[in-house]
């Protein structure tokens, strides 16, 4: 007949040595590169209940539930993602992020440099890296580093942006001078790289999608002509519901008239790529509205699905596609945006190995030079130096981000994976333009030669081990005694 | 003499081992975020006849000591102690609103404030309190106001207040595991409430973001009694075979 305070005591012995474990885990890596400590959290067991409450009657006052607990257990075992100290290492692949505990690099050692899409990725904050023969930036178990590589080491050129929905998150002025200007790759049209917005932020527009914006309109009432091709800007904003509004300026200093307004639903169509709509002005004029589209976008979600409107404050939620010709398609403009949650979903897809090529091609395409060093900014930006400082800029670093860091599983070799607790990676370049998965990283910065140490306080972890100790003694005299009292209760 | 001392004294015995549970939990516990300590309440068990009989000792309650525990720093900003009376609002997996005063909260890939097991802390308006996940930090204030620095603005935008929930007989509520309590007929009704809120029973209650309440089971009060437990057992124990020896002399007379 063993009595329950056996069991109470064992119980609890067992989790407090599993909390001892957690500890000699968190101490044996305290010279680890970017470990993050783990912490144990008890809670109590379940109760036997001998006797329910019973509520007061009026003349019989009621009664306390008679429970008896059966002692603790294991309740939570969590991550603390706080960032550890950087060590310096003067190794310009040695890399740290800074600022944020809970970014990440994605490494994956199944992603080639032509394949479409990242395979088994995996994310690590340490960022001891180095480069192989094959010229990939690499982790010291090999995986692959990952990032948007804009420089192709096979052509020399730079990759058609074609495909990819946040090409003009590289139009920014660093890069600019790299990109083609009003390029027309497969008839898209690409942000000239001199865009920058009021803010200085990277403009983003989602051009992929958008091959052609022209308006047409019977002007009669304005007494402009018939079926004429206007020249203006197409405004997009907002109403107090949060519905698109298009608003299109054909530019008459701010007469009503000149302003052609439609709210726009997703019930509309996209016929054969394009979407037309019908838009009136002030004196009752109606002007149609006709965006073609590439190929692929069948829904009006499709086209702003990567714009997200509900968080951006009033005074700074207008978008306007300038149109400075309105029959011509490669001249778009992107400006007056506050992009800072614009979303970039499809940044998946630009994610390929960073190759830091030993030669590559200046801007004339006949001279390859050699690599003589590089850089990794703090944006994550990486450019190659050749010997005369010919500079070419290869690309960027990508992070990840999660929601709930703590919900990432621990793969071992510094690197964890998704779960479904820990959200899906949202991956955003430093400092850029967010993806709407993922949490805000501006405060995140690449550090370059240096490496993030363990997080682990020492002190903490001691104080806690003579902590799990000494419960563990307390309970193992509980089993003692209880023992005893069998004993004494055998003696009878 | 009769057979009734030898079974007051197996009676008593029940109770003391019962009291020794009691104890061993509570020992159990010492390291259990926000655990309230329990303790065993005897009576003399009285037989009123033609003369008057003390026939053991019973436990009349078990009672909880609802008494602060002592805050433990975490660095955390959504572990969360609650400084004074009242327990957090929790919304459990099977839709049950159960009560707690474990405030080691974490984000889940909804980027809603969870419960280690996953329950959905419940903020003032009684919902589940999501955080924007553009959120660069939070700050949880002592009114329990979760604050986050979203990059489109300067200042910290205000998100939701944590729930409190007080009782008018704590000692009522059944303890239902994994540090949660949930409402009885005894326990009265669930006032709710937030921390320093002015004209509820929790104006003198605060919320501390980056601390957990710790335990308040005190070991060397808890061993005292385990020992003194074991020594009534023995002392008990003894009275059993000194009453068994009795009747065997009066048998053998």
């Amino acid at each position: 007949m063993p009595i329950p305070s056996l069991f109470t005591g064992a119980g609890a012995l067992t989790t407090q040595q599993n909390a001892i474990n957690v500890i000699s885990n968190n101490i044996a890596n305290v010279n680890t590169t970017a470990f993050k400590s783990s912490r144990i959290y008890f809670v109590e067991e379940t109760s036997n209940m001998s006797r329910p409450a019973s509520s007061p009657t009026g003349t019989i006052a009621g009664t306390n539930p008679f429970e008896i607990g059966t002692g603790m257990k294991l309740g939570d075992i969590s991550t603390s993602f706080t960032p550890g100290p950087l060590k310096n290492t003067g190794t310009a692949t040695d890399l740290a992020l800074s600022g944020s505990g809970s970014s990440f690099f994605v490494v994956s050692s199944e992603t080639d440099d032509d394949s479409t899409a990242i395979t088994a990725p995996q994310y690590t904050r340490d960022g001891h890296f180095m480069i192989d023969s094959d010229e990939h930036l690499c982790n010291a178990n090999g995986d692959k580093v990952m990032g948007a590589m804009l420089y192709d080491n096979q052509t020399g050129k730079i990759r058609s942006l074609s495909g990819y929905s946040a090409v003009t998150f590289f139009a920014d002025q660093e890069i600019g001078n790299v990109l083609p200007t009003n390029g027309t790759s497969s008839g898209l049209p690409i942000p000239t790289p001199d865009i920058v917005n009021k803010t200085g932020a990277v403009p983003v527009f989602n051009s992929s999608v958008l091959a052609e914006l022209s308006v047409r309109g019977n002007l009669v009432q304005s007494g402009v002509g018939v079926d004429v091709a206007l020249k203006g800007d197409l405004i997009v904003s907002k109403d107090a519901d949060k519905k698109m509004i298009f608003t299109f300026d054909n530019g008459n200093a701010g007469t009503d008239a000149s302003k052609f307004r439609c709210t726009l639903n997703t019930e509309q169509q996209i016929l054969d790529n394009v979407l037309s709509f019908n838009m009136t002005n002030a004196s009752g004029d109606v002007v149609q509205l006709r965006i073609r589209f590439e190929p692929g976008v069948t829904s009006i979600e499709d086209v702003f699905k990567n714009i997200e409107y509900d968080k951006i404050s009033e005074s700074s939620d207008t978008m306007i596609f300038k149109a400075g010709d309105a029959q011509s398609s490669d001249n778009i403009t992107v400006g007056d945006k506050d992009f800072e949650y614009m979303s970039v979903p499809d940044l998946r897809k630009l994610m390929s190995p960073i190759k830091i090529p030993n030669f590559f091609y200046t801007q004339d395409p006949n001279l390859e030079v050699e690599t003589t060093n590089f850089k990794i900014e703090a944006n994550g930006s990486i450019s190659a130096f050749g010997p005369l400082s010919e500079e070419i800029k290869l690309g960027r670093i990508l992070v990840a981000n999660f929601i709930n860091p703590d919900g990432l599983l621990n793969k071992g070799g510094n690197k964890y994976e998704e779960s479904s607790n820990s959200g899906i990676a949202g991956i955003s370049v430093v400092g850029g333009p967010f993806d709407k998965n993922a949490p805000s990283i501006s405060a995140v910065k690449i550090v370059s030669g240096a490496l993030e140490q363990s997080n682990v306080n020492l002190a903490n972890e001691f104080a806690e081990l003579i902590g799990f100790q000494r419960g563990l003694q307390a309970n193992s005299r509980v089993i003692a005694t209880s023992d005893e009292i069998l004993q004494t209760l055998i003696n009878l | 003499m009769s057979f009734s001392s030898l079974q007051a004294s197996g009676s008593t015995l029940k109770n003391l081992q019962q009291a020794l549970d009691v104890a061993a939990h509570n020992i159990a516990n010492v390291s259990t975020t926000a655990y309230k300590a329990k303790r065993v309440n005897f009576e003399a068990v009285t037989t009123i006849g033609v003369e008057t009989n003390f026939s053991g000792a019973d436990i009349n309650s078990i009672s909880t000591n609802f008494q602060q525990g002592r805050n433990q720093p975490t660095n955390e900003v959504t572990d969360l102690a609650i400084q004074g009376n009242g327990f957090f609002t929790v919304q459990n997996a099977d839709g049950n609103i159960v009560f707690t005063r474990d405030g080691h909260f974490t984000i889940d890939a909804m980027s809603d404030l969870v419960t280690a097991d996953g329950s959905y802390v419940l903020s003032a308006g009684g919902g589940k309190i999501n955080i924007p996940i553009q959120a660069t930090a939070l700050e949880i204030n002592s009114f329990g106001e979760i604050r986050a620095q979203l990059p489109s603005s300067e200042q910290m935008v205000l998100v939701d207040q944590v729930q409190l929930a007080t009782f008018i007989n704590p000692q009522g509520l059944e303890s239902i595991g994994s540090n949660f309590y949930q409402e009885s007929v005894n326990s009265g009704v669930p006032e709710f409430s937030t921390a320093l809120a002015q004209g509820t029973s929790t104006a003198s209650t605060a919320i501390r973001s980056g601390f957990l309440e710790g335990s308040n089971a005190d070991l060397s009060s808890t061993f005292v009694d385990l020992m003194a437990y074991q020594r009534s057992y023995q002392a008990v124990s003894r009275a059993v075979t000194t009453a068994n020896d009795i009747l065997e002399t009066t048998l053998n007379i």
